[in-house]
């Protein structure tokens, strides 16, 4: 007997934030191929922060091998400075899902990160997740409600994770391809 | 001579050499110095939205690299787009800034290109002082 073939299914996913939250990390450690990046040297403020910054964008993908179907993202990421927000409008363009992070260590970006949701929203309303990217063993639990009515977006869910590690953040992003698939079936049903 | 100094100095030699391309090349719009980053460091243009250009410089230069090393080829050292309106060209200024030139339609490119790349080499030397005009 033959089985039924396996569902496949591709989405886009932007991973946004503010500048130094992690996206190029979380990209990194979670592609199953190696990344698309376009860094470039900081130079003014910035370069006390980090010494490379995407002034592009970078891609990666990230597969799933289910028991039903298979998936697959299709990772982007956007500068995170707002010079460089028409980037974020360009990426937007056909996205399944958007991956906010936020940087818990550093309060004083919450609120950035708040307003690159935002900006995604107005574009688009697709399921979203907010990556609360953590060091290890930070208490981040404590800090999950203060980020939660900073950002003040609703019922988004919070995921706590640490972006150096590859199992953490690449489930990280199942919860966002989670959401996503909900999303599908819904409209599905409703159709 | 200090860092200030240094920084004052190098803005005026990098505006006069875009006053020089300008003034050589005829029927140019004007042009900007990015910093691959995306920040203004010099320009020579009537337009009060120079920082968004220069985010739009950066990134277009930044993927136009991506697109040659996608490819096989890595570095690139010039791209232009053709519009209606005249035809933008970027050209790297080492390896830490991009030239960008716009030109109306009639413009010589070919000239422009010889005195652009002139330009970007003069700029070169400039480039750190500038970046040290821009830092905390």
């Amino acid at each position: 007997m033959q089985s039924a073939p396996k569902a496949a299914f591709d989405f886009k996913v932007v991973v946004a934030g503010p500048f130094a939250a992690g996206k190029t990390t979380l990209i990194q450690a979670s592609s199953d191929i190696p990344l698309v990046g376009t860094e470039a040297p900081t130079s003014g403020p910035e370069s006390s922060v980090k010494a490379m910054t995407t002034v592009g964008m970078e891609y990666g993908t990230l597969t799933f091998a289910g028991s039903q179907f298979d998936a697959e993202l299709r990772l982007y990421g956007v500068p995170g400075q707002e010079r460089f927000s028409f980037m974020w409008d360009i990426m937007a363009v056909g996205m399944d899902g958007l991956f906010v992070l936020v940087d818990a260590g550093r309060p004083e970006t919450w609120s950035t990160s708040a307003s690159v949701a935002r900006h995604f929203a107005r574009i688009a309303h697709t399921p979203t997740i907010i990556g609360v990217n953590h060091r290890e063993g930070d208490p981040v639990d404590d800090l999950l409600p203060d980020i939660a009515s900073e950002l003040n977006l609703g019922h988004t869910r919070l995921v706590p994770f640490n972006v150096m590690n590859r199992s953490e953040s690449r489930d990280a992003l199942v919860e966002l391809l989670i959401e996503i698939l909900h999303h599908e079936m819904q409209g599905q049903a409703a159709a | 001579m200090s860092t200030t100094e240094q920084t004052a100095n190098a803005q005026l030699d990098a505006s006069s050499a875009l006053a020089n391309l300008y003034a050589t090349v005829p029927l140019m719009r004007g042009s900007l110095v990015a910093s691959v980053d995306g920040r203004v460091l010099a320009a020579e243009l009537d337009e009060s939205r120079q920082d968004a250009i220069a985010a739009v410089v950066a990134s277009g230069f930044a993927l136009g690299g991506k697109l040659a090393e996608v490819i096989g080829k890595s570095g690139v050292d010039e791209m232009t787009v053709h519009t209606d309106d005249g035809a933008i060209s970027l050209y790297s200024v080492g390896d830490r800034a991009v030239l960008a030139t716009m030109a109306m339609p009639d413009a010589n490119l070919g000239l422009l290109n010889l005195h652009a790349r002139k330009a970007a080499e003069t700029l070169s030397i400039l480039i750190p002082a500038l970046l040290e005009g821009s830092s905390p």
